[in-house]
């Protein structure tokens, strides 16, 4: 420790992370460059028997389906930047899951009812926190932040009347977060030791509740795709989850 | 959030109660406090003198009326009613969805009554389920229908010195047990936050060889009080107990509703509206599923 306490640490970040100039997966595009979607898993700590492929394989624009036996070859690419070189840090990861899988679905399902009202199925949150020192208190953040980033999408708003003056003033008036409501929740961890301090670890409070609101917004979103729904904003009480499915069925108001 | 100053008398007995009131004009009943004190709380409500009436045994506890209904004293809190299965199962269903624990230990179902908040739970299934209101006054009791009880937002039919004592509900084929003779239900649209409904309905259906013979309805959290619902019942007497037809039913609650229908910021007017057939349809639903 007393070679770092009190003296200047050199960042060990590229400088074109910071200034946002670095480019990012999604900032690629290829000719003839294809996506993919993954079909997770409802069931938790379930065995696949088998997969059905042939609907997928026959809707329109699909360039095919591929369960886990074709990736057996392939290493998961999964890379960090480290000390300025990139370094493949994990090569036992499988790609898909042949026999069992150990968790339920990835980010969240949601589902628009007749009233509007969002059901939030799962929500799997897998944080790089660095080292981990105690699990316990990183769980309990991830968790809480979670919790409070689902509210702000979903139910939080603060209310103001044409005075100006605000409405929404009191726990029964404005929504927070309650256990009832609260999503299946499971934090995962994916620890990558950072190198630019001797514990290795990064940040981990409320790490939640940045996942959490864009998780949210786009999971309703894709719910309500079919009516051709693409900007819901928050908070996507029941109410605007109805007013925003019935005006696009009206084509639009 | 303290309340203004306030006189605090302790009454150990209904009639001690009475003399308090006649004695302290303009003083509030405090029973649960559940409704009362956050009003006092936002000064929302200057009483100046509170008759605490928490104490009074006599006017606690649920029992079973001798032809098969049920009897509940004004003082039992909405969590006893979710517990109990003397009352009908979508009374003690409307009770366990009432606040939060904390709330239905303490809240109790007279003071809910008399509160008549437009956007409570039990004024529509005390509608639907018939009951009637036991009031005492000085010059004596009297007894009046759920039906004719709620007037007016926070107005009801209870006279200044009068203290609402129980509530009875008739089972509808007197001489067997409400819940073996009809199904009850209860269903809520509730603002995330206070749990207040934005919509409640509330049903009670007798079925009579596959088909509706009685149906009752009671809509609230919508409306200044809570609302009869004739037209949803007419829709479905008679009709056979399925689906289709309680939701078709359901749609008739337009015609029930009036223009009267509130908004607020927790949801509009056109919501609340579009919202009444759904949870109608639910309620209905759940009935005819207990009524088999």
């Amino acid at each position: 420790m007393a070679d770092y306490v009190g003296k200047p640490v050199k960042c060990g970040e590229d400088s074109c992370l910071i200034t946002g100039e670095a480019q990012y997966i999604d900032d690629v595009q290829l000719p003839g460059m294809r996506h993919a979607a993954v079909l997770c898993s409802p069931h938790a700590y379930a065995r696949i028997k088998s997969i059905n492929t042939d609907h997928a394989t026959a809707a329109p624009g699909v360039v095919g389906v591929f369960a886990e036996q074709y990736f057996m070859v392939l290493n998961l690419l999964l890379c960090a930047w480290r000390d300025g070189r990139v370094e493949n840090i994990t090569n036992t990861l499988r790609v898909l899951e042949s026999e069992k899988v150990t968790f339920a679905g990835t980010d969240m399902a949601v589902v628009v009812a007749e009233t509007g009202q969002i059901a939030i199925e799962h929500y799997i949150a897998i944080d790089d926190v660095g080292n981990v020192i105690n699990p316990m208190i990183v769980d309990g953040q991830v968790h809480g932040g979670i919790v409070q980033g689902v509210g702000q999408a979903l139910w939080e708003g603060a209310t103001y009347d044409e005075n100006g003056q605000l409405v929404s003033d009191s726990l029964m008036d404005y929504s927070m977060s309650r256990a009832d409501r609260c999503p299946p929740l499971k934090a995962a961890r994916r620890v990558m030791p950072t190198p630019v301090n001797p514990l290795g670890v990064k940040g981990a409070d409320e790490t939640g509740t940045i996942a959490a609101p864009p998780a949210a917004v786009n999971t309703v979103m894709d719910a309500l795709s079919p009516p051709g729904i693409t900007h819901p904003y928050m908070s996507l009480t029941t109410e605007k989850g109805y007013n925003e499915i019935h005006s696009a069925n009206r084509g639009g108001d | 959030m303290h309340p203004p100053k306030f006189d605090y008398h302790r009454a150990n007995s209904i009639d001690e109660a009475l003399s308090l009131m006649k004695q302290h004009g303009g003083a509030k009943v405090l029973a649960g406090g559940h409704s009362l004190i956050p009003a006092m709380n936002l000064r929302l409500s200057d009483p100046g003198t509170l008759i605490d009436i928490g104490r009074i045994d006599s006017l606690r506890g649920i029992t079973a009326t001798r032809d098969g209904g049920c009897r509940i004293g004004a003082l039992t809190t909405h969590a006893e009613v979710a517990a109990s299965d003397l009352v009908p199962t979508g009374l003690a269903e409307a009770a366990s969805m009432i606040g939060d624990s904390q709330v239905r230990n303490r809240g109790t179902v007279g003071g809910n009554i008399a509160h008549a908040d437009p956007a409570s739970d039990l004024p529509a299934v005390m509608t639907a389920l018939n009951a009637t209101i036991h009031l005492t006054g000085e010059s004596g009791s009297r007894d009046v229908a759920a039906a004719d009880f709620f007037i007016d937002l926070f107005i009801t039919d209870l006279q200044p010195g009068e203290l609402l004592t129980a509530v009875t509900i008739p089972t509808p084929k007197p001489g067997r047990d409400f819940n073996n003779v009809a199904g009850s239900a209860y269903a809520k649209l509730f603002n995330p936050a206070s749990r207040y409904a934005i919509v409640g309905a509330a049903a009670m259906v007798v079925v009579k060889n596959g088909q509706c013979s009685q149906v009752s309805v009671a809509i609230g959290g919508l409306t200044p009080s809570t609302r009869a619902c004739p037209s949803v019942n007419v829709a479905l007497q008679g009709q056979a107990a399925n689906a289709n037809n309680a939701a078709s039913a359901a749609t008739a609650v337009a015609n029930d509703l009036g223009d009267e229908v509130m908004g607020d910021i927790h949801a509009s007017v056109n919501y609340r509206r579009q919202m009444a057939p759904v949870i109608v349809k639910r309620a209905l639903l759940k009935a005819i599923e207990r009524a088999r």
